[in-house]
């Protein structure tokens, strides 16, 4: 598993409390089971996460999934408080630690996961969300990455609420980037997994056959440029909406500018002093609110997020396909080699 | 004056005025006739009279009124009266230029001042209402009469030298001959009302108007109580006779006209004496007109035709009574031989009648009368044309008329081209009114060949009389009106045989374009010319003489200030770009055709357009009069330009367009609609679950195009072709069969075109013989349309020469591909949205700069791909742009160069043309 960043990376931020997410196998078997049980359905799966805090380190030994379809909170509260008893009588950390979800193509970035991290990370400060990519991992790459909310985007939005403004935004210096932090991941077996592995590994040799060539870009690719058009589409509105709050609020300043300067000179003309600033801005109570800014930021980043898988991806499709055709020698040139190899990947059929 | 001594006491007051009048009075009348039949003086109507005359005696009329008004001290009326005053005022504005302004009017205002300061003195006696019109009177008077100012205060001054030229003199005179014994009543009123008044200053002056009033109204009874003799044919003479009596009187009278004419310049004071002296004579002879032994002569003519049309207009007057009166006249002024101005004339008086017969506008002519008039028509523009050295003018007054003396050339008032006029509209009105699938329709459109007989004719007379450019331009343009629409077979098949040169010799191309030769030059109106143009445009473009057309067209100019004209001219422009489509069409320019129809096919309500009918009424869209406008604006049926053939040439062509279109876009999101009316129509019915056999005309394109779509030639040939289409469309064109192949080979290369583009995908190469026995189309026909979509870039293949075929290369985006075009429009769509949210954000100046540098930074750091998207996108908005304007004017605009600039984008557009 290939963490992108590296531990002290920009994005960072040096207070956060845990440095590194440590899993079990246990925890990544269960949640692989979960997934591929509910794919077969067309359903996303998701659950708890259970573990302890360790120094800068977060330990997560044990997922369950949560109930599926229509519950209400009371239920899921207790059927959690239910699993936690349990849990704890068989003397397993019950400790939730924050919660995992299946997406694809990593289009999680909405404003549903964002609401339940928000609601995690304030309960338990080191909750994290462990998001699993099942097609990837079915090519034979195991995608699971662990984000937690920014320590910024916390504080907004425990002061303006989950509308928060384009003001606080700005305030805060909120990106993209800092919207969702990744955090490294590291799998750590028990010793006894590992014998059981080595042990496996001489019993049933795995047939050494990985279709590590295997591109399938076509439909990854378009599944993700479509992804992006969406969000541009949303982007899109979005700046309309935008655009219009903006003339809205141009046209009202220059009411107002007309009508101060209406009454100053009414004032003037009587002698008396002119409006305050205080007076006038009681007289114009600030008509608009700010539009919420919520939902554009967590559109951009899912853009920037599906560029980034993009990017990623056709970088790895890319250098496969150099390596291949270095092996065959076909093509001596690699400048041709790279030419060809962008001419392949358009036309996947060929 | 005479009528003074004739019957009343002498009452000193009025004794005065007389004297006073008597030496005040030379001013004569400026007609010598008229002034015998002056009684009616409110029958405006009635005789032809000058201008001057005319509108004084409107204001003499509304003087009158007020004068009645102020009698009675209705200050409200006062006020109405004054201002309808002021507007008869301003009305003969161009008269009082050239007369300067009238004493009496002077007079009326010096009056009302006076009556109003009175009023305004003895306000408290008023009536409330009556008070408040006053101040307002008041205040209007006051504003109005600071333009007279000074002609108010030189009367004031000197009221009697004022009335020295007098023209009130007239107004007595035209009273005092028409008084009957009755006038004793009359008198009293006027009486009662001298005693009610008291002013000062210029009141006997006005006294002696009101009684001239009094008296009038007085004479009007008398004279309708002896309108039921009248029509019992004695009616002139029986009057005279009945006052021989006064011969004292007229002696009186014949003095004073002859003082009068003592004032007159030299002939014409010959030309008035004999006159009046014959007018007299016969008055003493007693002639009666239809008595056996009357002795007959201009005079007497003239004044019997002046009775019979003063009775004009009126409601008890029996017009079919009076047609025959004139007739008659006519026929006994033949017999006495009085010459060739008189029988003239009675034939102008004659077709007035006629038309007077029938008062509704709406309502057209009995068949009776119409063919009456047509006949008196016929006879006077050939007594025109025999007697064309006599002056026929519209500006010749009654009183320089000359009927009379054979020595100097005859002059007769009358405005023969107005009647042909009039006659034409009217023969309009017939067919509108008349039911177009009836017999009766082509009866009265047998006599289209009369009136166009009648227009010729006038036109030959003013051609020989060299008439000036204005009317010319009008006769013309009736001329050109029954020609237009129709086709010339002799062209036709002249054209096909010849020459063009011999083909438009003697052909009415050539009539056409010689008049309309003469209105380009001539007209100085710009309506008469457009008109001109645009039936010329009509006839070229129905004798398949397309480029003319089109030629014209866009010199004209039409459609930049179409929007301005009136709605006929419209209609007119509306019929020629019709005929314009059309005959692209069958000229075989596709393109040309479905943009000339566009705008009235996709209006959806062509018949509207066209003046062919109206719609059905939907609720408060139309009163009752607009909807009779309307009906008077129709084309009448046989000059209809065939609904189904517009609407089936604007399918057809548009299918031409749209299907290829389609076929090579069918996987777009967002595509262009070139034709929306077809689109529509084909989106519908491809939503039906199941689409059974075509019924009408729209449904039979459709499903053509449907087959098109999928290269079914075959089908799409039977479906244009068919016996439906060709009984209602097709067999209506001239040489149809040459129609139908052109048809053919189009269908067949269009779906050529609709196969490639939705099955090359399918192909590695397809063999130009396969492809040819698939259409039916020779191997050069395939390689040629073939050649022409490869250089296009419509198909990315190319010709294999020696093996004869066609292979393809494939370049059609992959899903990714697409969906990656996509995302850069978006892209460059949200960079804009972008930029102009920022603009809006910050100040004016700063941003610009920072964005362009931006911009010109990312394309330096090799991001060129997504600024050359966004110039394509430009490029493409430009495109769209122009295309959109294009039709906007219908292609016809005439900047040449942009047309080109546009055929390069759209070759889609222009392949299908070829």
């Amino acid at each position: 598993m290939a963490t992108r960043r590296d531990l002290d990376g920009p994005g960072r931020a040096d207070e956060s409390p845990a440095q590194i997410v440590q899993l079990n196998a246990l925890v990544v078997m269960q949640i692989i089971k979960q997934c591929e049980e509910l794919r077969s359905l067309g359903e996303h799966a998701e659950g708890y996460l259970c573990g302890l805090l360790e120094a800068e380190r977060l330990e997560i030994t044990y997922a369950y999934p949560s109930l599926r379809g229509e519950t209400t909170d009371q239920e899921a509260d207790d059927y959690s408080d239910e699993m936690n008893r349990r849990l704890r009588q068989q003397g397993i950390d019950n400790m939730v630690v924050g919660w995992y979800k299946s997406a694809v193509f990593g289009s999680f970035l909405n404003r549903e996961v964002f609401e339940a991290q928000y609601a995690y990370q304030s309960a338990v400060e080191e909750s994290v969300v462990l998001i699993y990519d099942p097609v990837r991992t079915s090519q034979g790459l195991l995608t699971l990455k662990a984000y937690r909310l920014g320590p910024e985007i916390m504080n907004i939005v425990k002061k303006d609420g989950l509308e928060f403004s384009m003001e606080s935004v700005r305030q805060a210096k909120i990106n993209v980037e800092t919207l969702f932090q990744e955090i490294p991941i590291r799998i750590k077996n028990s010793h006894f997994v590992n014998a059981m592995l080595s042990e496996l590994e001489v019993i049933a040799p795995s047939p050494n056959k990985r279709p590590f060539l295997d591109l399938s870009t076509s439909n990854i690719l378009e599944k993700n440029v479509g992804l992006l058009l969406e969000g541009v589409d949303h982007l899109l509105s979005e700046n309309a909406k935008l655009t219009n709050h903006q003339k809205r609020i141009q046209r009202l300043q220059s009411d107002r500018i007309r009508i101060v300067q209406r009454k100053n000179a009414q004032r003037q003309a009587k002698g008396e002093p002119l409006l305050t600033e205080d007076e006038i801005n009681q007289m114009f109570p600030r008509p608009f609110p700010d539009s919420p800014r919520a939902d554009i930021v967590l559109t951009a980043a899912q853009v920037s997020q599906y560029c980034d898988k993009i990017g990623q991806f056709s970088a790895q499709s890319l250098s496969k396909m150099q390596m291949a055709e270095a092996l065959q020698g076909k093509l001596k040139d690699s400048s041709a080699a790279f030419v060809s190899a962008i001419h392949k990947e358009v036309q996947p059929n060929q | 004056m005479s009528r003074f001594f004739a019957g009343k006491d002498s009452d000193t007051e009025t004794e005065s005025e007389v004297s006073d009048e008597e030496h005040v009075q030379p001013v004569a009348k400026s007609k010598a006739y008229q002034g015998d039949f002056s009684d009616d003086d409110e029958e405006t109507k009635r005789v032809v009279r000058t201008a001057k005359d005319k509108r004084f005696e409107e204001i003499r009329n509304v003087i009158k009124n007020v004068k009645n008004s102020k009698k009675i001290k209705d200050v409200g009326k006062v006020l109405e009266e004054f201002d309808q005053l002021t507007r008869a005022f301003a009305k003969s504005q161009k008269v009082i230029e050239k007369e300067g302004v009238p004493v009496f009017y002077v007079r009326t205002l010096v009056d009302l001042e006076d009556f109003v300061n009175q009023s305004w003195a003895e306000k408290a006696t008023l009536s409330k209402l009556n008070i408040k019109a006053l101040g307002s009177l008041r205040s209007k008077f006051r504003k109005y009469v600071k333009d007279f100012e000074g002609q108010m205060a030189s009367f004031r001054l000197n009221p009697v030298a004022s009335e020295e030229e007098n023209v009130q003199g007239e107004e007595e005179e035209e009273e005092d001959e028409d008084e009957t014994t009755d006038e004793e009543g009359g008198m009293t009123t006027a009486k009662k009302a001298k005693g009610a008044k008291a002013k000062k200053g210029s009141d006997e002056m006005d006294e002696d108007e009101d009684e001239d009033m009094d008296w009038d109204t007085d004479s009007e009874t008398s004279e309708t109580d002896s309108e039921d003799e009248e029509r019992y044919k004695n009616d002139p003479a029986a009057r005279f006779l009945k006052r021989p009596g006064d011969e004292e009187k007229q002696r009186e009278k014949e003095k004073q006209k002859k003082k009068t004419v003592g004032n007159r310049p030299g002939h014409m004071r010959q030309r008035r004496a004999e006159v009046d002296e014959e007018g007299w004579t016969t008055m003493t002879d007693k002639p009666k007109l239809f008595s056996k032994d009357a002795e007959i002569n201009h005079g007497v003519v003239l004044k019997k035709l002046g009775e019979i049309m003063s009775q004009r207009g009126k409601k008890s007057t029996d017009r079919q009574e009076q047609i025959e009166l004139i007739e008659e006249l006519r026929v006994v002024a033949r017999r006495a031989g009085l010459g060739e101005a008189i029988e003239l004339k009675l034939m102008l008086s004659l077709i007035s009648s006629i038309f007077d017969y029938n008062p509704n506008m709406a309502t057209n002519m009995k068949a009776e009368v119409w063919r009456r008039l047509l006949e008196t028509m016929g006879q006077l523009v050939k007594f025109l044309n025999e007697h064309s050295h006599m002056e026929v003018l519209e500006n010749i007054a009654d009183d320089e008329e000359n009927v009379s003396d054979p020595t100097l050339p005859y002059r007769v008032h009358g405005l023969p081209l107005a009647l042909i006029e009039r006659m034409d509209d009217e023969f309009t009105r017939i067919l509108q009114n008349t039911d177009a699938h009836s017999p009766d329709y082509v009866e009265n459109l047998k006599n289209e060949a009369k009136v166009v007989a009648i227009i010729e004719g006038m036109q030959a007379y003013m051609e020989g009389k060299k008439a000036n450019s204005e009317d010319m331009c009008r006769i013309y343009e009736r001329r050109i009106a029954h020609i237009y629409y129709k086709i010339d077979y002799k062209f036709m098949e002249g054209s096909k045989k010849g020459t063009a040169a011999q083909a438009v010799a003697g052909s009415s191309v050539e009539v056409l374009e010689r008049l309309c030769a003469y209105i380009y030059n001539q007209d100085m109106t710009d309506r008469t010319r457009l008109r001109a143009i645009l039936m010329r445009v009509y006839h070229a473009a129905l004798h398949d003489q397309w480029y003319e057309a089109r030629d014209l067209m866009l010199m004209s100019k039409a459609q930049d200030n179409i929007s301005h004209a009136d709605p006929p001219t419209q209609v007119l422009y509306n019929r020629a770009m019709v005929q314009l489509g059309i005959s692209a069409f069958r000229a075989g320019n596709i393109n040309e055709a479905h943009n000339a129809l566009m705008d009235i096919q996709s209006s959806g309500r062509p018949k509207e357009l066209l003046a062919q009918g109206l719609l059905p009424v939907r609720q408060h869209e139309r009163s009752p009069e607009q909807e009779k406008i309307e009906k008077r604006r129709q084309m009448p049926f046989h000059m209809h330009i065939n609904l189904d053939v517009l609407e089936c040439v604007y399918l057809v062509s548009a299918m031409f367009i749209e299907v290829p279109y389609l076929a090579a876009h069918e996987n777009e999101q967002r595509r262009r609609i070139i034709s929306k009316y077809f689109y529509h129509s084909m989106k519908q019915s491809e939503r039906h679950a199941l689409s059974g056999p075509p019924e009408t005309l729209p449904e039979y394109v459709i499903a053509a195009s449907k087959a098109m779509k999928t290269g079914d030639w075959k089908r799409c040939k039977d479906l244009i072709l068919s016996d439906k289409l060709n009984k209602r469309v097709w067999n209506f064109f001239y040489e149809a069969d040459k129609i139908r192949s052109m048809l053919a080979a189009r269908l067949q290369q269009c779906s050529l075109r609709c196969f490639m583009f939705s099955n090359s995908a399918f192909y590695d190469a397809i063999s130009v013989k396969t492809l040819s026995q698939m259409f039916d189309l020779t191997k050069e026909e395939i390689l040629s349309v073939m050649g022409k979509m490869i250089v296009t870039e419509d198909l990315a293949a190319s010709v294999d020469e020696p093996s004869q075929t066609v292979i393809m290369h494939r370049t059609e985006p992959s899903r990714v591909q697409q969906l990656a075009l996509q995302l850069s429009d978006k892209l460059s769509l949200f960079v804009e949205t972008n930029e102009k949210l920022l603009d809006m954000k910050t100040p004016n100046n700063q941003r610009a700069k920072t964005w362009t540098d931006r911009r010109q930074h990312q394309g330096g750091q090799g991001q060129g791909h997504g600024q050359a998207a966004y110039q394509e996108r430009q490029h493409g908005a430009d495109r769209q742009h122009h295309t959109y304007q294009d039709r906007g004017h219908n292609n016809y605009q005439p900047r040449q160069h942009n047309n080109y600039n546009d055929r390069q984008y759209n070759h889609y557009n222009d392949l299908s043309a070829y």
